[in-house]
């Protein structure tokens, strides 16, 4: 550990004066004799540490050590005598020395043999819930020094961040709330993100009129255990990101003095680093426009063909990036609905900005027609993603019992492209018609997908029949199982018999299923209406 | 590839008129464009939009499918429309995707005159056949479009369904299955409608404008768009986060060109917070009066007018009237739809001032950017229509402030 490291640490640590709780420090002898009980060379910062404060309790952060009585928390000990108990097979190099707030997990240093030269001891993460071959292992830290320095960091800008938080949530309540006043952009605004009764997020943000960035006073991400790892800071990043985005400024993203002493939030940084996106002005504290657009992409979960897809539209100035992402994070289009239109229509930008008004009525429809097509989409990747359980005649529905399904898009053919690792049975089969309702695991389901209204299947259902052969002509030349269906909209059963039946009896005869989805193209098109139409409003 | 095909059908006048039965089909539509027709005009009214919009699409979707259900011939010329007529089927062409670039430029370059044109309408009844495509025409010519495949063909089809007295409905299919690469075409149109972000500078080195005040900055970004402008580039500003006295004080700075100055109007962009983009401000187009020019009209009694009511209840016993209704501009539309409607009730407005004489407004303005853009839009485009007279309008922005009250800005004559 690197001089530097212990220095921080201390100077910290005397920067917090009474708020640490110490037992005192250690004599050297007394490390000395411990390591050597241990048959283990604690680390140099941990040994300074000791000589210097035994043990500490800082707020939640409690460092374990050598103290008295020896048989209590925090004596080292203990924690020993106590983790040894619980966990037998724990390696008898690891040395505890930080329990992590209720997450059943203690901080470990992973300490050398005595006879060992080197005194480096990385810090790995212990759970305290499973055996040794289920454990991590991976190094949490560099070493002691850092380790305590970033806990007791984020301890000290939480305790900042919250005090900052109520000053700007008193503020607020009396200029804004408690006179019925809705802020501005430019006005200093709190928010608070919960699941249920638990925060998980607090941000103070405000759009600079002078500079035309976002500026962020407040940050603060909680991680629960319960939920996803890194549930709060992308709960955070996609909340400042979107923000950035919609007060219409340049993408850049500041944060104040208040928020981590000017640096860009560890929690987010780590979550960037985690997304594979580089932040190179953390010190400054600034995200840079283009810093954010990549972390704006990388965190709306767009695959890998998508983001340069949009980025390829970007450059060509015919979509902005950072209204593909705002339209998935406000709930108005999934990511494979993004992915139908972006590959599928000519104007993916003014589908998602809903642009265009009815009387400009080829252009309405062009967005119409595209936007039905990723909503009967969406309905069919819905469907197939859920797991339908029957006890007896009886269909029982499990909150979140869904398949894990590989979507993608053709847009060649557009067609969209399922694959799974379990049978999926095919939904929605024409009355009638029971071939290929199971698709084995690992097959491709293609679903060529034609939202057309019964008077437009009249017209062109040969010629899509004709598309799906080739389609699946393109699968078989390349030995990959596929089974194809053409997907359409209720409608199709308007055509009229005497033109749809032959055809039907064709299809049949080629291969290409018929799936025919319970939605309408009117009902598809009132909620496409409705999407584009809060797509306008979208950042009002 | 997946591509947007175009079926233009040419309809006979009958077919406009009444019911018709062809080999023992009816074909139904006339009561349908009536009623389309009627709700275009409420539309523009601006007259409960929201049910008006969903009857027109009802209506559209009703001429289609009509249209769609009888059987199409080819007819690129006279010989084959009549024959297609003869054998009772409807004369079409089709036209390829360039057709909706090419509607997608046009109404993004010159929105208004495509409006009047009624561009992107899929129906146009005999009567309106003429007027539409010979517009049409010189609207492509004006925008370097005319020698594109399907405009050509497209005015020519318009031509020859107006020689038959036919109208013409246009069928649109999204998916089209072209193999290849599709149809041969010209090299694609760059339709800057889309992505309206991206019309704006991106700062990727750090911005530091603190301690600057509003006005400067936003002066420099107006500066450098007519800068872009003039080396040919796209000059976009985001007025959206602008305090509104500061939006007016700097573009009054610049609408006014320099003595001897004949590079005539600098077009910038107008873009707004919600990704929408206004129609062009004109810069750099006002020829300066000498103080001489304006005794006359400084001696009439001003009008105070507040820019809209039911924003600041408390000045309303200071002015005579409200420019625009607050209940008909604060509507749940783009902004850039609210700077449009705004320029044009202020341009008509103003139109109807020219033979009243003399005309002052102290205008009580409030922070609505897209009502400040559209007003101020249009009446630079007024006041450049009267350079050439003596002064007759002049309006004086006044701007309230905290603690001394209402102060005036610069007058715009």
């Amino acid at each position: 550990m690197t001089a530097p490291a212990i220095q921080e640490l201390f100077d910290l640590l005397d920067a917090l004066g009474d708020q640490v709780a110490q037992s005192g420090g250690v004599p050297i002898e007394a490390i000395d004799e411990v390591e050597s009980i241990l048959k283990l060379r604690f680390p140099k910062s941990y040994r300074l540490f000791l000589s210097r404060h035994g043990t500490i309790k800082v707020g939640p952060v409690t460092i374990y050590g050598m103290s008295s009585p020896t048989d209590q928390e925090p004596s080292l000990a203990w924690a020993l005598k106590g983790l040894w108990s619980i966990s037998p097979d724990l390696p008898k190099n690891l040395v505890p020395f930080h329990p992590v707030e209720d997450a059943g997990v203690v901080a470990c240093l992973q300490c050398q043999e005595a006879e060992a030269s080197e005194h480096d001891a990385p810090v790995i993460l212990w759970d305290l819930n499973l055996p040794l071959a289920e454990q991590s292992l991976e190094h949490a830290s560099p070493g002691f020094a850092n380790y305590l320095h970033e806990r007791l960091s984020e301890w000290k800008h939480r305790q900042a961040g919250l005090e900052r938080m109520e000053w700007h949530v008193r503020r607020f309540e009396d200029e804004y709330l408690n006179v019925g006043k809705l802020p501005r952009n430019h006005v200093w605004r709190p928010y608070r993100f919960c699941v249920q009764d638990v925060v998980i997020g607090l941000v103070v943000v405000r759009h600079s009129l002078q500079n035309n960035w976002l500026e962020v006073d407040v940050c603060l991400t909680s991680d629960v255990p319960e939920y996803e790892p890194d549930s709060g800071g992308r709960m955070t990043s996609a909340f400042l990101l979107s923000e950035a985005y919609k007060c219409g400024g340049t993408m850049e993203i500041r944060f104040s003095e208040h928020a981590e002493d000017g640096k860009v939030p560890t929690s987010l940084c780590r979550l960037a680093q985690k997304l594979g996106v580089d932040l190179n002005h953390i010190a400054d504290g600034r995200i840079t426009p283009s810093e954010a657009r990549r972390f704006y992409m990388a965190l709306t979960g767009f695959s890998p063909a998508l983001q340069k897809r949009i980025i390829a539209l970007s450059t060509e100035r015919k979509l902005s990036q950072e209204r593909a992402c705002y339209v998935v994070h406000h709930g108005v289009w999934t990511c494979p609905e993004v992915e139908s239109i972006v590959f599928g229509s000519q104007r993916p930008d003014s589908i998602f900005g809903g642009d265009t008004l009815p009387e400009r009525r080829h252009l309405h429809m062009q967005d119409i027609l595209h936007a039905r097509a990723a909503i009967l989409g969406g309905f069919l990747d819905r469907k197939l993603a859920r797991r339908e359980r029957m006890e007896g005649d009886v269909a029982i529905e499990l909150e979140d019992d869904t398949r894990r399904l590989d979507i993608t898009l053709d847009p060649t053919f557009y067609a969209k492209i399922y694959q799974c690792d379990e049978d999926l049975l095919v939904p929605w089969p024409r009355h009638g018609d029971q071939c290929q309702s199971i698709v084995p695991a690992g097959d491709h389901l293609i679903a060529l997908v034609r939202a057309r209204d019964a008077s437009d299947f009249n017209m062109h259902f040969q010629q899509d029949l004709e598309v799906a052969c080739e389609l699946g002509k393109s699968f078989s030349e390349r030995s990959v199982p596929a089974h194809i269906f053409l997907l359409t909209p209720r409608d199709f059963e308007g055509v009229p018999s005497g033109v749809r039946d032959p055809l039907l009896a064709t299809a049949r005869a080629r291969g290409v299923g018929i799936m025919v989805c319970p939605e309408t193209v009117a009902s598809l098109d009132a909620d496409a209406s409705r999407r584009l139409a809060s797509s306008r409003i979208l950042r009002q | 590839m997946i591509t947007t095909r175009f079926y233009l059908c040419a309809l006979p006048a009958a077919m406009w008129e009444e019911d018709v039965s062809w080999n023992d089909h009816s074909i139904a539509i006339h009561s349908f464009v009536e009623d389309a027709l009627g709700i275009e005009r409420r539309i523009g009214k601006g007259v409960n939009q929201d049910n008006e919009r969903t009857r027109y699409n009802l209506c559209c979707a009703r001429i289609e499918a009509a249209t769609y259900s009888w059987p199409m011939s080819s007819a690129a010329d006279a010989k084959q429309l009549k024959a297609a007529l003869k054998a009772r089927r409807l004369p079409a062409i089709t036209l390829e995707t360039d057709y909706l670039n090419v509607l997608a430029l046009v109404t993004q370059k010159a929105p208004v005159k495509a409006s009047e044109i009624r561009l992107g309408a899929t129906f146009f009844p005999p009567e309106m056949v003429e007027a539409h495509y010979s517009a049409f025409d010189d609207l492509a010519r004006q925008l370097g479009l005319a020698e594109y495949t399907d405009v050509r063909q497209r005015v020519a089809f318009f031509q020859l369904a107006h020689q038959f007295d036919c109208g013409v409905v246009e069928l649109q299919d999204a998916f089209h299955f072209v193999t290849g690469d599709g149809p041969a075409r010209l090299a694609p149109l760059q339709d800057d409608s889309d992505a309206c972000e991206a019309l704006l500078p991106r700062d990727e080195e750090a911005t530091d404008n603190y301690g600057r005040n509003l006005y400067d900055i936003l002066r420099e970004q107006v500066q450098r768009a007519i800068q872009a402008v003039r080396e040919g580039g796209t000059g976009a500003i985001n007025f959206s986060n602008q305090p509104h006295n500061v939006i007016t004080e700097v573009l009054h700075e610049f609408a006014y060109s320099d003595p001897g100055d004949t590079n005539g109007p600098v077009y910038i962009q107008v873009v707004y917070t919600d990704g929408s983009q206004g129609e062009p401000f004109p810069l750099r187009c006002l020829p300066q009066r000498a103080q001489s020019d304006l005794a006359d009209l400084r001696r009439s009694q001003p009008l105070r007018v507040a820019l809209m009511s039911m924003r600041h209840l408390e000045m309303d016993h200071d002015v005579d009237m409200a420019w625009f209704r607050n209940r008909e501009v604060s509507k749940s539309r783009t902004l850039a739809e609210t700077d449009t409607f705004c320029y044009l009730q202020t341009r008509n407005q103003l139109r109807e001032t020219r033979s009243g004489g003399d005309l002052r407004i102290y205008l009580y303005q409030t922070g609505l950017q897209p009502a400040v853009i559209g007003f101020y839009r249009a009446l630079v485009e007024e006041l450049v229509r009267r350079a050439d007279s003596p002064a007759s309008l002049e309006v004086v922005p006044h701007y309230f402030q905290r603690r001394t009250g209402y102060r005036p800005g610069q007058p715009w004559r």
